[in-house]
């Protein structure tokens, strides 16, 4: 019957434009970060909601046409979630910046919420990736770490939990609040931004100042998970660059595969990631030891026990070489767009690292030694140690 | 696999065209169209119109997953009852008939939307992307 195609057989097309410039070549980053991270979050798993509804349908048009779009004009369209902040970046060929900056806005300014966007979109990603959160145990340490240190506010998770169930509505609400122009900045490598370039105004609604608590977290992984044990020392201020280099002077990470592990946790037979957390108003120095087994990260922990005991020794060279490596760091995130972000987003930190004297840093580790750590242990509970055996626990001040 | 139906999910309809192009036939011919509708007997066995569409159908049943858990359990419950008397040859009470403004089109609304959705992918799928010529 059909023998002869009919024109209006025929699938539809849409013509869409493009400006081909071929000069100047280059890409455009920009983004667009809100203070909508898990920190402000009036619920539980709100803010992991909100990202992900990032891009799906708004006035501007359908989350197909947002996806496909991008695809044509050959850009990158994320959205990420740090626990302070919404990210909202594209990467675009230049010539082609206004059209995904209003995409961006258009996300911040008219998304839709549509319950069954929420129920067939979000939802899925969300599980997917709160359940890929929850199989690994570095992970699940470092959120624990997080709500153990600073329990409310900055301890809340990335990740929405299905024990916390979150509605379409609860996300527009928490848009409502957070999507206000004072809690917006935009940071662009190039793009000649207009009256989005400015820093963060005054915040709206009202933020609880951060706290820090420490104490212990103990969290079951199922068996056939390598376990990872997380020790946090933090401080209710921000971060300063003393503490940039007190983290490198701690160290354990080599620079070169099998190569030796530098710093003074270096000695300790374990993968081990020492990291600043920065934050607002807070800091954490996070201690993530992984082991293959629960008995090597077990006999790990007690080598902690001992330099812990022995009192760590600041070497000059070492200090010195922390503080060449910060620089390193500080000046390598210039290269990176994800770099340029979090330079972009972080207190006045490390313009003074020269300054940084040994004596500041065993001054810095006596402070945050003073607290209550923060211990978490992921993994066999059998195995692993309690915060107290291996010198961590409460008595440790006294 | 989507039934060969004309007009799509909700059928064929002149009402729409009828009353943008000719209101005045459009409000002779309603009190008409409120006649049949009582006299096809749907809201005497308490169904809505928008039970009786067409549901073996792909975007139908997406459409059904979008109600909301009251509108869903609702409607499994007017059309168990519509089952009941319906084995007993006999029309509900009258006052239990479904009144002209509680036969809502509660479900075109999500089906409308599924085709619009399915439509614009078709769409999508088959783009032709032109690129425009830089002006000399």
């Amino acid at each position: 019957m059909s023998r002869f195609l009919r024109p209006s057989a025929l699938p539809q097309t849409k013509r869409l434009y493009s400006t081909v410039q071929l000069s100047p070549p280059g890409v455009s980053n920009f983004t667009l970060a809100v203070r909508a991270g898990p920190r402000y979050e009036p619920k539980a798993g709100v803010a992991h909601a909100l990202k992900n509804f990032a891009y799906k349908s708004n006035d501007f048009g359908s989350a197909l046409r947002i996806a496909r779009e991008s695809e044509l004009f050959g850009a990158q369209l994320t959205a990420s979630l740090t626990r302070e902040h919404l990210l909202l970046s594209a990467s675009c060929l230049k010539g082609d910046e206004q059209r995904f900056l209003d995409i961006l806005t258009n996300v911040l300014s008219t998304t839709n919420f549509h319950p069954h966007e929420f129920a067939e979109l979000v939802v899925p990603t969300m599980a997917a990736e709160s359940a890929a959160a929850a199989a690994s145990s570095t992970v699940t340490a470092v959120e624990a770490l997080h709500h153990t240190a600073f329990r409310r506010g900055l301890g809340n998770s990335l990740y929405a939990s299905p024990l916390n169930p979150v509605s379409a509505a609860d996300v527009e609400q928490f848009a409502r609040t957070a999507f206000a122009m004072s809690n917006i900045q935009f940071i662009s490598n190039d793009v000649s931004s207009g009256p989005f370039s400015r820093k963060f105004g005054r915040l709206p609604f009202n933020k609880h100042r951060s706290e820090y608590h420490g104490g212990e977290t103990r969290i079951a992984m199922p068996h056939g998970v390598a376990p990872t044990i997380a020790v946090g020392f933090g401080q209710d201020w921000p971060a300063d660059s003393t503490l940039q280099v007190l983290a490198e002077v701690l160290g354990g990470t080599p620079s070169v595969k099998w190569g030796s592990k530098p710093g003074i946790l270096g000695e300790i037979d374990a993968t081990i990631e020492t990291r600043l957390n920065s934050y607002s108003d807070a800091a954490l120095i996070s201690i993530v030891m992984t082991a293959p087994t629960d008995k090597a990260l077990a006999v790990a922990a007690h080598q902690l026990r001992g330099l812990l005991e022995e009192g760590f020794e600041f070497h000059d060279e070492v200090v010195e070489a922390a503080k060449e490596k910060v620089r390193f760091t500080e000046w390598a995130k210039m290269e990176t767009v994800q770099g340029q972000i979090d330079f972009a987003l972080a207190q006045e930190i490390a313009d003074d690292i020269e300054n940084v004297t040994t004596e500041d840093c065993i001054e810095a580790m006596d402070s945050i030694l003073d607290g209550l750590p923060t211990y978490v242990a992921a993994g066999d509970l059998s195995v692993l140690p309690y915060a107290d055996e291996i010198g961590l626990g409460g008595g440790s001040s006294a | 696999m989507v039934a060969k139906v004309p007009g799509g999910p909700l059928g064929i309809s002149f009402a729409p065209w009828l009353k943008a192009n000719m209101p005045g036939l459009y409000g002779r011919l309603k009190p008409v169209a409120n006649w049949y509708c009582h006299i096809a007997g749907w809201r005497q066995m308490g169904l809505k119109y928008d039970d009786l569409l067409l549901e073996e159908r792909e975007d139908v049943q997406k459409a059904l997953t979008r109600l909301t858990p009251r509108e869903s359990y609702d409607r499994v419950y007017r059309m168990r009852r519509a089952h009941q008397q319906a084995i007993l040859h006999k029309e509900l009470p009258k006052n239990e008939w479904i009144t002209p403004e509680e036969d809502r089109r509660y479900l075109s609304p999500h089906i409308q939307s599924v085709v619009r959705e399915n439509k614009e992918r078709a769409e999508w799928d088959s783009v032709k992307v032109e690129k425009l010529k830089s002006k000399k």
